[in-house]
């Protein structure tokens, strides 16, 4: 086995790209270069450099500061909707494991059942059923990430109880749900681990979809998605405001990719990619 | 083998009754009242009751659903409220965009992804591996409709090769073919990432085993001992992931039938929640979810048919 260092495996680039990430989300919250929301007609279409570092939106929006603004919409969006997914999922996942027999599978089938909607579907059925907003967006993420979770800590369990010191914990008496507290949880954390920083990228990728078709947070909370909407308006005249939210989201994605391949390393050897 | 081919059938069927019971919650019982959802609440109740009777919301829920099935088994989707066509009609239309754009963006997908893989794998951990893993971490970080609007920046607004978006239709074919390209390509790109990625890991365990070291010793060429010992092994799991990844291939139609303004199915049921017209949706939202049902099912029967070992064993 080679030995691969933390720069090489993605976690330390990872961490570095996602440090920034969440940093620059909190800093937008109490500064950006100008009130993101500040609408300056006078500064409409700016370029780069000519009105702030990115440039200014049809509005005379400052770029930067939306960018900064968006960043901390997109990370709670994503954040909330893995959260919510992690504690469905490692419930469906170990519940099934712990039970096995008929009521194990039907969890899984359940899992099953919610991965043939993706994700952009199921946001267009709960946007029908809900209206757009964060909700919509934070379940719609959910959805597709929960079968992902129970798969994951379903077959990640089943390896787990299979070890002597289940057994043992069996044959002392100890409930199923007590040793999945005691031992099934604490040994799949890990493999959990790695799979929400794989599913946050991802979750803020469709964040950015659902908001560029307009399902996710309404205006005028400023939004990676909605501004390359807006953007494509603008091509001709104003490409940059099309380039920088694109390379914000592939950033922060790229960021959470990279702690994901880099804790696998670490923390689960046995998947190879 | 008959028994699991049944077991696999049986378990799709049973996803696919599910997947339509969610669709017909979703779109129909927990939205109450569609005639007020069409009309607006100021409508007059006579109008109201006159458009839920036409709609047959006055029935109970699960003729509803008895209905809408049946009518599905015999190609009867029910009428498009927005368009005031049969529902039938618009989907198959729809399906005349979608269906080609999805086949050329696969078609690219797993021609660049195997063949970037592939060449990874025969040179691990040097620079045409390194490379290719960079090229495919970008790949899979960047969004595909943002590929599309940069394809369009380049292309379209600078260039001036390609039109920014729109289908004129089947009756020219090139013409046709020349307006799906584009999209194809950004849908295209972050699943040829995904798959390189898959593919390269899967070689590089094949090319630990037996009969790998055996054609090395009876003197295969390393070209030939990657890509016909060695492939047709490793493509058992690219398959799978193909399978898999199908979901995002849907869900990047929706955006990218959107930012290239594409009469497309994933249009379609963006357009149905806009204009409130349920009917179409819940059709729409069903069919997608079929699609994935159906491809994973087709991919998972196929497995023991393309694994050359399994084939001769």
């Amino acid at each position: 086995m080679r030995r691969v260092t933390a720069w090489r495996s993605g976690l330390l680039p990872g961490a570095l790209i996602t440090g920034t990430f969440v940093g620059i989300a909190i800093l937008s919250r109490i500064w950006t270069p100008e009130p993101p929301t500040r609408m300056r007609i006078a500064l409409r279409l700016k370029p780069p450099l000519a009105s702030g570092l990115a440039g200014t939106d049809a509005l005379g929006h400052d770029i930067v500061s939306l960018l900064m603004a968006g960043a901390w919409n997109s990370l709670t969006i994503a954040g909330a909707s893995i959260a919510l997914a992690l504690i469905v999922g490692v419930l469906l996942g170990t519940t099934a494991a712990a039970m096995r027999g008929w009521l194990g599978q039907t969890l899984m089938r359940v899992a099953d059942l919610l991965f043939a909607f993706p994700a952009l579907v199921s946001g267009l059925m709960i946007a029908a059923l809900i209206g757009p907003g964060a909700g919509t967006a934070i379940l719609a993420i959910a959805v597709f990430a929960v079968p992902v979770f129970a798969r994951v800590s379903y077959s990640a369990a089943v390896t787990v109880w299979a070890r002597d010191f289940c057994l043992a914990a069996t044959m002392a008496g100890q409930s199923r749900f007590g040793i999945t507290r005691d031992h099934i949880l604490p040994n799949i954390a890990g493999t959990l681990a790695v799979q929400a920083a794989v599913q946050l990228g991802l979750a803020i990728l469709v964040e950015a979809g659902l908001s560029f078709l307009g399902l996710s947070l309404p205006p005028p909370a400023p939004s990676w998605g909605r501004m390359l909407n807006e953007a494509q308006t603008y091509l001709g005249q104003a490409p940059w405001m099309a380039i920088a939210p694109g390379l914000a989201i592939a950033l922060a994605v790229l960021g959470f990719n990279l702690l994901g391949d880099g804790l696998r390393d670490r923390l689960d050897p046995r998947r190879t990619f | 083998m008959p028994r699991i081919l049944g077991r696999r059938l049986l378990s799709a069927a049973v996803t696919l009754f599910g997947a339509s019971l969610a669709v017909f919650a979703v779109l129909d019982v927990l939205p109450g009242n569609a005639a007020a959802i069409l009309l607006g609440t100021a409508a007059r109740p006579d109008t109201m009751a006159a458009m839920a009777h036409q709609l047959g919301l006055d029935r109970p829920a699960y003729l509803r659903y008895g209905s809408w099935i049946a009518g599905a088994v015999s190609g009867d989707l029910g009428y498009s409220a927005a368009y005031g066509v049969p529902v039938r009609g618009l989907i198959l239309e729809r399906l005349a965009v979608t269906l080609p754009l999805a086949a050329i963006a696969l078609t690219l997908a797993v021609s660049i992804g195997v063949t970037l893989g592939v060449l990874a794998a025969g040179r691990a951990h040097r620079w045409p591996d390194r490379a290719a893993s960079t090229a495919a971490q970008l790949g899979m970080a960047v969004p595909d409709f943002w590929i599309g609007i940069m394809l369009i920046l380049v292309f379209s607004t600078t260039l001036r090769w390609f039109s920014a978006g729109g289908f004129g239709g089947w009756d020219d074919p090139a013409a046709g073919v020349r307006s799906l390209l584009l999209p194809a390509v950004a849908l295209a790109l972050p699943q040829a990432a995904v798959l390189s990625r898959v593919t390269r890991a899967a070689v590089l365990e094949v090319l630990t085993e037996d009969f790998i070291r055996t054609a090395r010793a009876k003197g295969v060429s390393a070209g030939r001992v990657l890509w016909r010992h060695a492939l047709p092994v490793a493509i058992m799991p690219v398959l799978t992931i193909v399978g898999l990844q199908v979901s995002f291939l849907i869900a990047g139609a929706v955006l990218v039938e959107t930012v290239f303004n594409l009469p497309g199915l994933g249009r379609l049921a963006y357009q149905a929640l806009a204009q409130r017209d349920l009917v179409v949706m819940r059709s729409v939202a069903f069919l997608f979810a079929a699609l994935v049902i159906g491809v994973n099912m087709l991919v998972d029967l196929a497995q023991p048919w393309l694994d050359p070992r399994l084939r001769r064993g």
